[in-house]
Formats: C-alpha cells, sequence, structure tokens
C-alpha cells in the first residue's frame, strides 16, 4: 500500500500545483521538496532488504473477476531506477522552481512535471503489466504535454505531436505484446510469475512476435533507430523537461523495460540481434549527429540517444559482464547528462543563447558552470577519475571478453562514438568556455543559485563514485544487475583496473576523439541528401496519411444523409444476413407458425401499418410524412399492449408523442424535398424493403429459435426477493442491469452534447 | 403559436403533469412506469410551454439550464451505485433500508438511480425543446 500511496500523493501534489503553484509557491515548493525527501527516505529504507537479497511485493486488490492485481515490485532492479526518478525528480522540481520562475504558466508546468514523476516511478515499481502499461502511456501523455509546453510556437506542437504518435504507438505494439505473453502463460499480468516461465513463452510459438513487439515499444521510447529522430526535436521543450525526461528517467524507460524482460528472453536468438543491431546503429549514428550539430540541447540529444544506443546494444551482446557494464553506465550517463542538459539551460538563460558558435568565455564568467560542464564532459568523454571512465573501461571489457561473433565490430563501433563523444567535449569545452571571441565584454553574470547547484551536485557525484566506486554505488548496482539475470552478484567496482588492453583502449579513444575534433570542418561538410533523413520520411509519411484520410473522406462523407443512412443500413443487413446463414437459422425456417392464433384486432393493427406505409409513397410534404409516422408508431405502440408489455408501450407511446413534437419543431427549418421525381425516389425503395424483410426474418427467427436460457426465469423469481419490486422489467433496468442503464443515459446525455454542438454551430460565423 | 386555450390549460395542467409523472416515477417499481417513463412525462408541459409562449418565456420561468439537470441526473445515477462499493461489494449492488418506513415504503439505492434516469431524460428532451424553438 505504501508504494501506491507514495505515487498517489505524487499524482496529488501535481494536482494542487497545477491549481495553486504560482499563487502559493513559498508553501508549495517546501511541501513538494518534503514529499520527495519522504519517499526517497522511504525508498532509502528499503534498501537494506534489497542489499539482503530479498525482494519487496505490495499488492492490492484490483480487477480480482480477471485476477489482476494491482501489484508493485521492489527489487534491486526497480529500487536504483526508482531512487533514480525521485532523487533527479527532487534537483530537477529545485531547478524548474528558479527556471521557470518568470513564465506566467508555472502552474500548468509544476504539474505536468509532477504528473510525470508519479508515472515514471509508477512504471519502474509495476509488478504487473496492465499497470506497467498505463503508467508507460501516462509518460508518454505527459511528455507530450511538456514538449509542446510552449504551445504557441508551431515547432514545439510538431515536435510534441511526432514524440507522442511515435511513443505512444510504440506503447500500443508494446500492449500486444504484453497480451501475447498474457496468452502465452495465463498468470493475470503477473509480471513475476510470467518471468519465471520463460520456457512456457519460448514453447508457445508467440516468443518472437511478443520479442518483435515489445521491442518496438522500447526502440520507440528510448529513440532508437529508426525512431531515433523525435528525441533531438523533443529538444523543443522547456531545459528542466529535457534534463528530466530525455536524459535521465522517460527515454530511460525503454531501457528499463529491456532489463525487466531480459530474464525472459536471453535465451532468444532475435531478441538479441534486434537489440545489439539497433543499438550498435543508433549508438553510431548518434554519437556521429553530436558531432555536427551546433546546438547545445540538440548535441547533447544526440549524445543521448547514442547513449541509450549503448544500453541497447550491451542487453542485445547478453552476458553477466555485459548487464554489469550497462547498469553502470546508466547511472554514469543519468548523473553527467543531466547535468549537462541543466547547465545548458543555465547558460541558456544567462546568455540567451546555446549555439556553440555564438558562446565563448564563460569560464571566466560563470566559474561554477564551467566546473560543471568540464567535470560532467569528463565524464562523458570517459576521463580517468569519473565514473564515465569506470563505465567506459566496462564496457570495453565486456565486449572484449565476450565470445559473441558481432562483439568485435560492437567493440569497433563503441571505440567510434567514444572517439566522437571526446571531439563533443572537446568542441563545447574550448569553444563555449576558453575561447575568447564575441562575449568577452558582455555582462554576463552566474546564473542563481538553484540553477547552478544542482548540476554542480550531480557533476561531484559523479567524480566522488568515479573515484570510489566499490563502496559508493556497487551494492545497490550489483543487485539491481542481479534481478535481471539469473546469477549471483558478481559485480566488483574500482577505478584502477591495471595497465592492461582496456586501458589502452580508453586512451587511444581519448587521442582519436581530439584528433577528431581537427578534422571537424571535414566531418561536418559529411551530410545525408535531405530525402534521407528520417524527420523528412516522418513528414512524408504523415502527409501521406492525410492524403488517403482526405480521399476516403471525400468518399464517405459526401453529404447526403439518406446516403449514410442507406449505407449503413446495406453494411448492417449484409452483417446480419451473413451471421444468420452461418448460424445456419434458415434450415428450420417454416411459415406455419405465422398465422397460428391469429386475432382480429392483431389484423386491424396490421392493416393500419401497412395502410400508413403504402400512403407514404404518395405525399410530398414532409408534415404529413411526420403524422403518418405517427399513425405507425401509435400502431406499433398498441401491439405492444397487446402483447402484455406496458412499461414498453407507454414508453413508445411517449416516445412517439414527443418525436412528433420535435419533428414538428424543425420542420418549417428544412427545404423541401430534393428527391422530386418518383424515379429518383423508388432508387432507395431496394434499400427499404432490404432493411424491413431483414428486420422481420430478424424478428421472427429469434422467435423460433428462443430457447429459455434461464435468465428469463431468474429475473421473474429474483425480481421480488432480491430487487424488491414486481414490475420486473423496471427492476431489470435499475438494479440487475443497472450498468446498461447507466450506459444508455451517458449515450443520451453525449447526445444532447452533440445536439447542442449541431444546433448552435453556425457556418462561416455568421450571427442568425 | 399563441392561442389562448393552451396557453390558459397549461396552468393548470403543468402541476398536473408533473404529478403524473411523480406518481408513475415512484410506482414504477412495482408497477408500469419508472424513471424514463416519469421523465418523459414531466417535459411535456415545459414542451408545450415553449412552443406556446416562446422560448424566451419559458428560460425566465424555468431558470434552471437543462444541460445542468441532466447532468445532475447522470451525478445522481454513477454515485448512487457507489454506496454498494463502501460496502465492498461490486459497484451498483442494491442496497435497502431493512424496514418499510410508513407511508413512504421502500427506501433504497435503485430509487436515488431511477431518479437520476428521470432527470437525464427530463433535462435533454428540454434542451433539445429549447433549443429548437430559439430563433
Amino acid at each position: 500500500m505504501t508504494i501506491l500511496f507514495c505515487i498517489l500523493a505524487v499524482f496529488m501534489a501535481g494536482f494542487l500545483s497545477a491549481l495553486f503553484y504560482d499563487r502559493h509557491r513559498s508553501i508549495l515548493l517546501p511541501a513538494i521538496s518534503l514529499l520527495f525527501l519522504t519517499i526517497i527516505a522511504y525508498f532509502g529504507s528499503l534498501t537494506g532488504t534489497v542489499l539482503d537479497g530479498a525482494t519487496i511485493v505490495q499488492q492490492v486488490k484490483w480487477v480480482d473477476t480477471l485476477s489482476i492485481q494491482l501489484a508493485f515490485l521492489v527489487d534491486g532492479l526497480s529500487l536504483f531506477f526508482a531512487l533514480l526518478v525521485t532523487v533527479f525528480g527532487l534537483l530537477i522540481f529545485l531547478y524548474a522552481h528558479r527556471y521557470m520562475e518568470d513564465s506566467p504558466q508555472i502552474n500548468r508546468f509544476a504539474g505536468y512535471l509532477l504528473l510525470f514523476s508519479g508515472s515514471m516511478l509508477g512504471l519502474v515499481l509495476s509488478a504487473n503489466l496492465i499497470s506497467l502499461f498505463v503508467f508507460w502511456e501516462l509518460t508518454s501523455l505527459s511528455s507530450f504535454l511538456l514538449i509542446g509546453f510552449k504551445h504557441k510556437d508551431e515547432d514545439s506542437r510538431r515536435s510534441a505531436r511526432q514524440a507522442l504518435l511515435i511513443t505512444a504507438g510504440g506503447g500500443l505494439a508494446l500492449m500486444a505484446g504484453f497480451i501475447l505473453l498474457e496468452i502465452a502463460t495465463g498468470s493475470g499480468y503477473n509480471l513475476t510469475e510470467i518471468l519465471s516461465q520463460s520456457e512456457v513463452v519460448a514453447d508457445s510459438g508467440l516468443q518472437s512476435a511478443a520479442i518483435i513487439l515489445i521491442g518496438l515499444g522500447a526502440l520507440t521510447k528510448s529513440a532508437q533507430f529508426p525512431f531515433h529522430f523525435w528525441l533531438p526535436n523533443a529538444m523543443a521543450a522547456p531545459t528542466p523537461v529535457s534534463a528530466y525526461l530525455h536524459s535521465a528517467t522517460m527515454v530511460k524507460a525503454g531501457v528499463y523495460l529491456i532489463f525487466r524482460l531480459n530474464p525472459l528472453f536471453q535465451e532468444a536468438a532475435l531478441w538479441h540481434h534486434l537489440l545489439g543491431a539497433a543499438g550498435a546503429l543508433t549508438m553510431t549514428w548518434g554519437a556521429l549527429k553530436a558531432f555536427q550539430e551546433d546546438d547545445l540541447k540538440r548535441i547533447l540529444a544526440y549524445t543521448t540517444v547514442s547513449a541509450l544506443g549503448i544500453l541497447f546494444m550491451m542487453i542485445g551482446l547478453g552476458g553477466e559482464a555485459a548487464v554489469n557494464a550497462a547498469m553502470v553506465y546508466v547511472l554514469a550517463h543519468a548523473l553527467y547528462k543531466c547535468a549537462l542538459f541543466m547547465t545548458a539551460g543555465n547558460i541558456d538563460h544567462q546568455t540567451g543563447t546555446r549555439r556553440i558558435s555564438q558562446l565563448s568565455d564563460l569560464s571566466r564568467k560563470m566559474p561554477l558552470t564551467a566546473t560543471t560542464v568540464a567535470l560532467a564532459l569528463a565524464s562523458m568523454a570517459g576521463v580517468l577519475p569519473l565514473l564515465g571512465f569506470v563505465g567506459k573501461e566496462l564496457l570495453y571489457d565486456a565486449l572484449y571478453h565476450a565470445a559473441d561473433p558481432f562483439a568485435i565490430v560492437y567493440l569497433a563501433l563503441l571505440f567510434l562514438a567514444g572517439a566522437l563523444f571526446t571531439a563533443v567535449s572537446v568542441d563545447i569545452l574550448y569553444n563555449a568556455f576558453f575561447k575568447t571571441g564575441k562575449l568577452r565584454d558582455q555582462p554576463i553574470r552566474e546564473g542563481q543559485l538553484l540553477l547552478t547547484l544542482p548540476p554542480l551536485l550531480l557533476a561531484v557525484v559523479s567524480l566522488l563514485t568515479g573515484i570510489a566506486p566499490g563502496w559508493t554505488i556497487a551494492p545497490l548496482l550489483k543487485w539491481s544487475a542481479a534481478s535481471i539475470q539469473d546469477f549471483a552478484p558478481t559485480m566488483k567496482l574500482k577505478l584502477w583496473h591495471g595497465f592492461n588492453f582496456v586501458f589502452l583502449l580508453s586512451l587511444a579513444t581519448l587521442l582519436t576523439g581530439v584528433g577528431l575534433y581537427f578534422l571537424r570542418k571535414w566531418l561536418r561538410r559529411a551530410q545525408k541528401p535531405p530525402w534521407a533523413s528520417a524527420d523528412f520520411l516522418y513528414d512524408q509519411l504523415i502527409a501521406g496519411s492525410e492524403f488517403v484520410a482526405q480521399y476516403i473522406t471525400g468518399k464517405i462523407q459526401n453529404g447526403y444523409l439518406r446516403r449514410y443512412i442507406a449505407t449503413v443500413i446495406i453494411t448492417f443487413s449484409m452483417l446480419l444476413l451473413a451471421a444468420m446463414a452461418h448460424g445456419q437459422v434458415f434450415q428450420s425456417f417454416s411459415t406455419a407458425p405465422l398465422l397460428e392464433g391469429l386475432q382480429i384486432y392483431e389484423l386491424v393493427i396490421l392493416a393500419l401499418i401497412v395502410l400508413a406505409t403504402g400512403f407514404l409513397f404518395r405525399v410530398r410534404s414532409r408534415l404529413i410524412v411526420t403524422a403518418t409516422f405517427g399513425i405507425i408508431g401509435y400502431s406499433i405502440a398498441l401491439a405492444y399492449t397487446l402483447f402484455s408489455a406496458p412499461d414498453v408501450a407507454i414508453t413508445q407511446f411517449l416516445a412517439e408523442t414527443l418525436t412528433l413534437i420535435l419533428l414538428i419543431l424543425i420542420i418549417h427549418r428544412l427545404p423541401s424535398y430534393t428527391l422530386k421525381t418518383s424515379i429518383a425516389r423508388l432508387k432507395y425503395l431496394p434499400v427499404a424493403i432490404l432493411f424491413g424483410a431483414m428486420m422481420a426474418v430478424t424478428a421472427y427467427v429469434m422467435l423460433l429459435q428462443e430457447k429459455d436460457t434461464g435468465s428469463q426465469a431468474y429475473f421473474l423469481e429474483q425480481s421480488i426477493p432480491k430487487g424488491k419490486g414486481q414490475n420486473a422489467v423496471n427492476v431489470i433496468l435499475v438494479d440487475f442491469r443497472a450498468l446498461d442503464t447507466l450506459g444508455e443515459i451517458t449515450v443520451l446525455t453525449v447526445t444532447m452534447i452533440g445536439i447542442i454542438a449541431l444546433l448552435k454551430f453556425k457556418p462561416n460565423n455568421k450571427k442568425a | 403559436m399563441k392561442t389562448l386555450i393552451l396557453a390558459t390549460l397549461l396552468r393548470a395542467l403543468t402541476p398536473l403533469f408533473i404529478s403524473f409523472a411523480l406518481y408513475m416515477f415512484f410506482r414504477g417499481h412495482d408497477k408500469p412506469g419508472g424513471g424514463f417513463i416519469a421523465g418523459l412525462i414531466a417535459s411535456i408541459p415545459f414542451m408545450l410551454h415553449a412552443m406556446v409562449f416562446g422560448y424566451e418565456r419559458t428560460r425566465q420561468v424555468f431558470r434552471v439550464k437543462p444541460t445542468i439537470l441532466a447532468a445532475l441526473g447522470l451525478l445522481m445515477a454513477l454515485l448512487s451505485g457507489f454506496f454498494a462499493v463502501l460496502k465492498g461489494e461490486p459497484y451498483l449492488t442494491s442496497a435497502w433500508v431493512t424496514q418499510e418506513l410508513p407511508l413512504v415504503g421502500k427506501i433504497g439505492t435503485p430509487i436515488f438511480f431511477d431518479f437520476g434516469v428521470l432527470l437525464v431524460v427530463f433535462g435533454v428532451v428540454l434542451q433539445i425543446t429549447f433549443l429548437l424553438t430559439e430563433e
């Protein structure tokens, strides 16, 4: 219950912020910080249990009838990610408080940010695939809202739509994959149970399809090739969002998912090839693109895409060492990337630009920021005492010793990506901070404390954990890695592994990177033709689907009500006919019972209906048509009374009367009949006959086929003892089948809203 | 459509229609009737009113917005089901006061549910009428 309470508390805080943040900052900021601290402390208190190798499961009754329970799971992996989400969440919230303070819509921003935090927390803790999926889509949704935060800007809106289409679209594939897992295992979407049944899944024949669908979900979420392009575009979001969602947390959701499901699929070759290939490609391409960009945030976005590629590639490689290395790299990347994004925002805030070509001299103007950036970039490049170095060593080591034939390719590509990271770091550090240039005489000052301290803190943590990884982060990370592999924790972290091949490789990466920096003019000239860029193809795809939609709409929505009705009736009749032919109901067809027990007064009603219908063909005035329809309606109501259905009869009488009144009210607004000639009207005669015949046959077949399923007797018997009413019809309506009625009155209300919209809408905005 | 006869009659008919609607509503559980029918009956005098006196007059007399009535009805029906949830039973399970009260008779959540239905039907029909009579 406690975990559910934590998540709901964050949502609640988001709701309150969305309403009151602007007016009550001085109360809400400490309150929300306190909330985050409490949650961090709570998860901190669970560390002891998890470090003993235990897992904690908290379960709340949810959809009991489908045996789906709302369950939360704390093991090494989810604890690590939960701490990541909350600690970074707190820092980002403090940073955003200052960064967005002049925004007139800070309420909205704070609300969205907390909505995201809660969803992400739920995602990483879910022990049930359904709730995991719901939280997954919630993070996509909050990401959409945050990217489109500057909603007056067309670029922001486009980027937000793009991110939503891709990540939520991937989410649908993920849902399908989860359903396949459920079909294979029948475990009520219970994550722990599914993970323990990898053989069952492998034997079910659904494994490959599940891997592809779930892979699609993870690849889209974590911006992997060929879905990588949404992340650089998502930089349209305010910087705190980029720092939180698009570096440390949301894009890691895909990574979390493949970590989580790794035990299930680790025997499948497809799993490794899919993730490995996509990861390696994204890693290399992202690093190359990062080096070609000028905007700080876009550079960081591409390096993020690349770093996520590394993680996917490592899971693709598989094995103990690879998983250990990936886990350390998750933390290393989150620390340096979040710090870099925050400083990028800080620089933007103080100087008004994020383009490296416009920046200079910042080491003297903003010394704190410069220190942060230097540390973080050193970690990104993998310089000696920082955590990034430890991570990179582990990656190289895992690839170097792996038996996989692709490992050597991965190693070469990682070397290239690492060198490019170094080149990017040198580029940023030298050109923005140390070069003397345009900004030399500008009055630029360091940002306020809340803007500079959170990133500095992260950078310093990068340094400290790099110096002493063994007793700072290894205990948690080793259990985190162990929870997705079936081995006992093996991770041993230290800074210095000795002067070996891997260290030489690290050194060579740095040197190559510096070398690449000097080749930048040549490297930046290499551009793809515009028609091959993913963004362009995306636009073509959207434009194409819009074209098709327009074409189809033009065909279907032709503006003639009678054609719509004809289409609906013909489709409906055909379906019904097919269903009845399939159910072989025509075999037992006989007309004998039709005339049995026919009474004279029934014939009178029948004659009335037939006469009125025949009369309809002769009239030209809408008023008379309406009145004639009234006759038919009343006759039918009369038939109900004869067959002892008084409730239905009363309703029919009333509905008929009211319809008549309403029709008379609108009749004078309608144009006269457009189908003037009799031949034009005859066109619809077959449709009318088809529908009439269809309804008659259906009613008749139902009469013949009527078998008492027991429900009729049940309702009649139980009406008084259980429903306390003698009128079984009403008891069914308001008690036994109240949910149906609830649905119906909801539809009625929605219809009313639709009618209001229809009648109040004035084309061309002309006032009537 | 100003007709003196209908205008005069309406004065007398309106309370009659309303009482008849309530009668149909309360007897609905044991004999033909119920919320849906009662809602339709109750809306008739106001429909006639709008036709005779015009939309503006009816709106002044009626005061409440029909959309609000419909929304209230939907809310009432929705909420009536939660009583069972509080008791730990499935949503919308009926709950009754165990003893029959003098004069009133049986009291239970389905009555509130049915009254919600009444309000929705009443509100929707009136809203449509008002929209159509509005110029």
